[in-house]
């Protein structure tokens, strides 16, 4: 049996997890249908024909299901969300809503009112961030009018995000105003340390001349005859960037920025990077995986002083502040 | 400019309708809307010929040329639009005087006019739902002016079409948002089967809200129909004039008593409406519709009334009349006998199906007549003549007094406590030479009635007892009192017989009555409003007299209330009598309707199984053993409300089947099973076991109650 | 190498030896050990994942004790050379010929205990070994011995001090195992020295490596019905076109998908893959092989998995 399938990650979130207030706006249309059941049912009570009754009776039920559907239908919606982990400021964002049973999506302002993340339809939302954060809830309004579109039902849910989508700030990779000048080599690699200390590349027999230093112990151990390293130029293996935010929203953003670009320079250089931030746990000193794993640390930051590494070794460290 | 440009800015419809499904439905509600009009011959010929034609086609033009901003269209239609109107505001200025009934064509012709003009432009959603509005409107002018049942269909197939367009519509605004899926083949699956459950949802909420209305009334502050399509004048002014009943002059009197005289009756004509009534003929009018009634309850429309027995004739003692002029209204004074207080009107309007006599039926005592000619003669027992002949077509209006009697008040009422004025009694309690146990037998079984009223239905009673209504009895021998064959001899009659019995005897007690002659109440059609009435309900019944009320009628065998006791009726009286009247002629009572219903359903029970079965087979055809076996297991999974998930392995199915509710560890052996000999290649011998093993799995977990959740699962498998 | 024997010993009765022999070990992760013998079947190879100490190093050694083969071991550390995995050539300065020194890579088992310690340059060092088994050493290619199994262990929370294996690495990994923490009762039984816990002193090899070689061809041909295949390349299909994952898994992946499925029906006992096999492995195979779009964690990638196998229908 051929099975062909596609997977969207939606989680469903029920109808009561949000304000149970239902707002209505009436369209004109209800006021006019209104009237003219008033004009048919006066007619019948005047002229005494059978049949207005029943015209009656039909607009009487047509205003009745066009008002009280709408109602219903926005109390049992239940919407369905997939919002990615990670966006940008700066890039557009995109989320997946979905709503059963005939409501629609109508506006998506994220809970926190800084970013400017809305959509008027239902499906995929696009939006920018505008700045950067870590956002748990999302707030939503749906609509729902059918089946006539008589009367319009809206109703504000807020809706908790499984995985909080963290806005990261964009990478600023400003080449030479980094701050790591005065660690760089020609090239462009982040040097550190004396020529005579490296990698070992191959191993040779000794010559006589070659200088003690290089003979390699473990292995001449092992194979009985004196053996010699042959080193590679050294490369600072590690990379420690402390971010201290400080500022408005905007100047944090550009620290944030500037220290995801670093770091991005880092790990493209091939070297291990760490990240000093402060969060509102405290101090987070991670060991980066990826411009990703940075872009989150760098979301959930928070304004305050971040201690300096006190036994640097072979690390290079830049401050990035204000 | 800037006028211009505001101009165009306000006249701009909106966006084109692109849906062909919304402005289909349109048209077809418009076009229901034209024929329903033009099935009450009310418009012109000319209006409704071009209206048939035109429609069409200008909504395929509308649909054509919908982005077009076709500016000298819409100028072109304003300016149409405004002669039709100034037009029908001239011929409504002749017609002042508020009388609705005149300005009918006119307004018919204006609702048509606007239709055509309409249908020309409409790009819009706006313009296609005022299009709507204007066929519902359209539809309440032919609904006040039609007088049948031959709008329901129309009026039905109008609803289906707004509901369409309109929940079409709404589900393209939807669709537009991205809020429904879109592909080619769901949608219009999808669409129809939200019609179909909103139009289900619509039509039990306005059954639900027509059950709760009231009946339509009618108010005095309207002018009243009245028409009259030939003006014949009857041969004698003052006289009977009976077309129905053939040629012979209905008020001349046989000398014999079993005259054969009105012979060339028509089937419809009742030989009641004449100059005498002899209770001796036999032969009953059929069940041709003779009249509609509009009135806001039932009463018997009474047309005359005989004072004179001669034991086998009723005759007129006094055949002289007064001449009433009036221009509608004409004013009615009261008759001897008459109550002389005010009671509650009830305003009645005839409308005349077949030729009949020249008799103004009324309910109980008229007051007010709206008639089109302007001369009625009164007798002096309250019988209106009309100058003119009544025929097919002829409508007229009778305002009523009536008294909001009650038994009570009817017991208080008592003619033989308080006396019977002279004049009533000269005439109302005359008896000819009648057998003596009649008056015993009236005397005997009003002996422990205290009132009279209470003597009136102490007879009924007995009569109700003691003897059967039937329409085939035995003739009158020559020579015998009609009564006392009657009432012991035959011991079988109908109306006549009854209502002369009743007056009969209740005079041997001392109480006024008198035999009147009309029709009864009739059936009332819920969807009209009307009390459609029948040759056959043709009937005389006995008229007491109570001081104080005036002439009450009685009849044990119609279905009349008193007027004081009938509560306020509802719009859907008379819905289920009207149903069951039209079922087959097979079935009599709602019992064998029930039955009938029972098979109807047996039968579409059956289909469902056949399609079932058919389902069945398909997919055995499309599928292998192992699917089989599989869907069986979802299936008994799905009846007890544990359907199989998505990515759920059939072992993992199995077991958690295995556990709760159902406790049988020998579904999860066979779902091992069944994936071993699937996955190991699937040799026959073991795939028969395996059948055998689901077999009698199901047969263990059998439950009707889950069978619909079975059914879905079928159905979608 | 010799020619390959036919076993006396069939390979479902093979495999239930091993598996056995390594639960007498280690106590309690049953799933785990199945999914590890299943890969040695597979002819994959197999790398554990987990916090220190729950057993990771316990597990290669018992599963390389089980073969009656010869069993190399490193240590990855950051500075360790390419050279003392593979091996070196030695110039011999009387001879003038260079003598190969062959590493522990040449040995049926290997087990590379912190891979993630060792730099990228030794990593890619194994990468050749691993794929084509065989090693290049100052020009000369060198044959690994068969069977060849590489069981490398890495601590994933350790972020100081290691290289993180690239994805072309990851992608020759058959399956990732993570061990987990053993359960109370059977930590308590390790502490209170009962529970008939073997030592991995005590332990006994039970399988010979022709035996093995021999298994692994028999497993490749345990037979898989169309609808496994189809449901496996269902979820193949599902994980590539999944919005949060950026490059799904190659070919090579649905080959090694396959594979572990079949060594994971033997470890059954059954000579037919059902899809509960595939199903079952499918994390353990998949996970590690998807480029995320967003993020590159592991345990994202397993949910992610997981999330698949829970939706995609299964015939």
């Amino acid at each position: 049996m051929p099975v062909v399938w596609s997977t969207r990650s939606l989680q469903r979130f029920p109808s009561h997890s949000g304000g149970a207030v239902v707002k209505l706006r009436p369209k004109r249309a209800v006021w006019l249908l209104l009237a003219l059941a008033l004009a048919m049912y006066g007619a019948s009570r005047t002229t005494g024909a059978g049949w207005l009754v029943i015209l009656v009776a039909v607009v009487v039920a047509l205003i009745a299901v066009g008002v009280a559907l709408p109602v219903v239908g926005v109390r049992r919606a239940s919407l369905a969300v997939a919002a990615p982990r990670d966006a940008t400021t700066g890039r557009p964002c995109t989320l997946t809503i979905e709503s059963e049973r005939g409501a629609i999506v109508a506006d998506i302002p994220l809970f926190d009112s800084r970013t400017g993340l809305v959509g008027p339809v239902c499906g995929t939302v696009s939006g920018v961030p505008p700045y950067r954060g870590v956002f748990e809830r999302l707030q939503v309004t749906i609509v729902c009018s059918a089946p006539f579109g008589l009367l319009e039902a809206t109703r504000d849910l807020v809706v908790q995000l499984a995985n909080p989508l963290s806005v990261a700030p964009q990478a600023l990779v400003l080449g030479h105003r980094d701050g790591l000048d005065d660690a760089l080599d020609q090239d462009g690699n982040i040097v550190r340390g004396r020529a005579d200390e490296g990698t070992v590349a191959a191993l040779t027999e000794y010559h006589p001349g070659d200088p003690l230093r290089r003979v390699h112990w473990a292995a001449t151990a092992k194979h009985g005859d004196l053996l010699v390293k042959q080193l590679e130029p050294p490369v600072s293996q590690r990379l420690v960037v402390v971010a201290e935010l400080s500022g408005g929203p905007y100047e944090q953003d550009d620290i944030a920025g500037r220290a995801l670009g670093l770091v991005v320079r880092g790990l493209r250089a091939g070297i291990a990077v760490d990240l000093w931030t402060r969060s509102l746990q405290g101090i987070d000193r991670s060991t980066v995986d990826s411009p990703i794993h940075a872009g989150r640390l760098l979301a959930a930051a928070v304004v305050g002083r971040v201690a300096r590494p006190s036994d640097v070794g072979d690390m290079t460290v830049v401050v990035v502040e204000a | 400019m800037r006028v211009l440009e505001a101009l165009k800015r306000a006249n701009a419809s909106g966006a084109p309708e692109e849906s062909v499904a919304v402005r289909l439905a349109v048209f077809v509600a418009v076009m229901s809307a034209v024929f329903a009009l033009a099935a009450e011959d009310i418009a012109g010929t000319v209006v409704t010929v071009a209206a048939i034609l035109v429609i069409p086609v200008g909504f395929y033009i509308s649909h054509r040329y919908r982005a077009n901003d076709q500016l000298a269209l819409k100028a072109g239609l304003a300016v149409a639009l405004l002669v039709v109107l100034v037009n029908f505001l001239g011929a409504l200025g002749p017609l002042a005087g508020g009388d609705i009934t005149a300005v009918q064509v006119p307004l018919a012709e204006v609702f048509l006019w606007v239709q055509v003009l309409h249908a020309l432009h409409v790009p819009g959603r706006r313009d296609l739902v005022f299009g709507l509005v204007a066929s519902g409107v359209t539809f309440a002018v032919v609904g006040v002016l039609s007088l049948s049942i031959t709008m329901a269909p129309l009026l039905l197939l109008w609803i289906v079409a707004a509901t369409t367009a309109l929940v079409l519509g709404h589900r393209d605004d939807v669709r537009a948002v991205g809020a429904i899926a879109t592909e080619k083949q769901a949608r219009l699956s999808t669409d129809a089967k939200a019609v179909a459950r909103i139009g289900g949802v619509l039509a039990v909420t306005a059954a639900v809200v027509f059950v709760l209305l009231p009946a339509a009334s009618t108010s005095r502050a309207l002018a009243f129909p009245i028409n009259l399509p030939k003006i014949e004048s009857v041969a004698s002014p003052g006289g009977l004039s009976n077309p129905s009943l053939g040629q012979g002059d209905p008020q001349q009197t046989s000398s014999d008593s079993d005259s054969t005289g009105i012979e060339s009756r028509a089937s419809f004509g009742y030989f009641g409406f004449a100059g005498q009534l002899d209770t001796s003929l036999r032969g009953r009018p059929d069940d041709t519709l003779v009249m509609r009634v509009r009135a806001p309850g039932p009463d018997f429309w009474r047309g005359q009334s005989f004072d004179t027995w001669d034991g086998t004739r009723w005759t007129l003692s006094d055949d002289s009349s007064r001449t009433i002029l009036g221009d509608n209204p004409l004013v009615i004074p009261p008759t001897n006998g008459d109550a002389l207080a005010v009671g509650q009107d009830f305003v009645a309007t005839f409308y005349l199906e077949r030729p009949g006599p020249n008799v103004i039926f009324s309910a109980a005592r008229p007051v007010e007549v709206y008639f089109p000619d302007a001369r009625l003669f009164q007798l002096r027992d309250g019988t209106l003549r009309a100058a003119v002949d009544l025929g097919a077509g002829a409508v007229y209006t009778v305002v009523s007094s009536r008294q909001p009697v009650t038994a009570d008040l009817l017991r208080q009422a008592d003619p033989l406590v308080y006396g019977v004025p002279a004049p009533i009694a000269d005439v109302y309690l005359q008896l000819p030479d009648t057998p003596q146990r009649v008056f015993d037998l009236a005397a005997d079984v009003t002996r422990d009635a205290p009132t009279t009223y209470d003597k009136v239905r102490a007879l009924e009673a007995w009569m109700a007892t003691n003897t059967t209504y039937s329409l085939d009895i035995p003739t009158l021998p020559a020579g015998e009192d009609a009564v006392d064959h009657y009432l012991f001899e035959a011991q079988q009659g109908f109306c006549e017989q009854i209502g002369t019995s009743l007056v009969v005897m209740l005079r041997s007690l001392g109480v006024p009555a008198r035999l009147a002659v009309g029709y009864i109440p009739g059936e009332r059609n819920p969807f009209t409003g009307m009390y459609e009435v029948r040759a056959s309900d043709a009937h005389a019944w006995a008229e007491v007299w109570f001081p104080g009320v005036g002439w009450q009628s009685f009849d044990p065998t119609a279905k009349v209330p008193l007027a004081g006791e009938s509560g306020r009726l509802a719009a859907a009286a008379g819905l289920i009598d009207w149903i069951q009247e039209r079922l087959p002629s097979f079935v009599d009572t709602g019992m064998e309707a029930l039955i009938v219903l029972g098979g109807v359903a047996a039968l579409a029970g059956l289909g469902v199984v056949g399609v079932r079965i058919i389902a069945a087979h398909k997919r055995k055809r499309n599928r292998d053993r192992y699917e089989q076996h599989v869907w069986r297991l979802e299936r008994l999974g799905a009846r007890c409300g544990r359907s199989r998930r998505s990515g759920e392995t059939l072992i993992e199915y199995g077991r958690r089947l295995a556990e709760s509710p159902l406790r049988d560890s020998d579904i999860s052996s066979f779902a091992t099973d069944l994936t071993d000999w699937q996955f190991s290649g699937g040799d026959a011998t073991e795939e028969r076991s395996l059948d055998d093993r689901i077999r009698r799995i199901e047969r263990r977990h059998r439950d009707l109650r889950s069978t619909m959740t079975a059914l879905r699962v079928t159905l979608r498998g | 190498m010799q020619p390959a024997l036919r076993p006396t010993v069939p390979s479902p009765q093979l495999a239930i030896d091993i598996f056995a022999n390594v639960s007498s070990v280690i106590k309690g992760k049953r799933d785990e050990l199945r999914l590890a013998v299943a890969v040695v079947l597979a002819g994959g190879h197999l790398l554990v994942e987990d916090v220190p100490g729950v057993g990771k190093t316990l597990l290669a050694r018992s599963l390389a004790r089980s073969v009656d083969g010869s069993f190399g071991r490193v240590q990855g550390t950051p500075d360790l050379l390419p050279a003392d995995v593979t091996g070196v050539s030695v110039y011999r300065k009387g001879t003038e010929t260079w003598d190969f020194k062959a590493g522990p890579l040449f040995a049926n088992v290997v087990l590379f205990d912190e891979i993630n310690r060792s730099t990228p340059r030794t990593q890619s060092a194994l990468l050749e070994a691993m794929e084509e088994r065989t090693a290049t050493v100052d020009g000369i290619t060198y044959a690994m011995p068969s069977p060849f199994v590489v069981i490398a262990t890495q601590n994933p929370q350790e972020h100081h001090g290691t290289f993180p294996l690239v994805e072309g690495q990851r992608d020759r990994f058959a399956a990732v195992l993570g061990l987990g923490l053993p359960p109370l009762e059977i930590e308590r039984a390790l502490l209170l020295g009962t529970g008939g816990t073997a030592s991995l002193a005590e332990l006994r090899p039970v399988v010979a490596p022709e035996q093995l070689a021999v298994a692994i061809e028999d497993v490749a041909q345990v037979r898989c019905d169309p609808r496994a295949i189809d449901y496996l390349l269902a979820l193949v299909a599902a994980l590539r076109d999944h919005p949060d994952v950026q490059l799904g898994p190659s070919p090579r992946a649905s080959l090694a998908f396959l594979a572990v499925a079949r060594g994971y029906a033997t470890v059954n006992a059954r000579e037919y893959v059902t899809p509960d096999d595939v199903k079952a492995v499918a994390s353990a195979v998949l996970a590690h092989r998807l480029v995320l779009s967003q993020g590159d964690d592991l345990n994202d990638a397993s949910r992610l998995v997981d999330e698949v196998t829970s939706t995609v229908p299964v015939p």
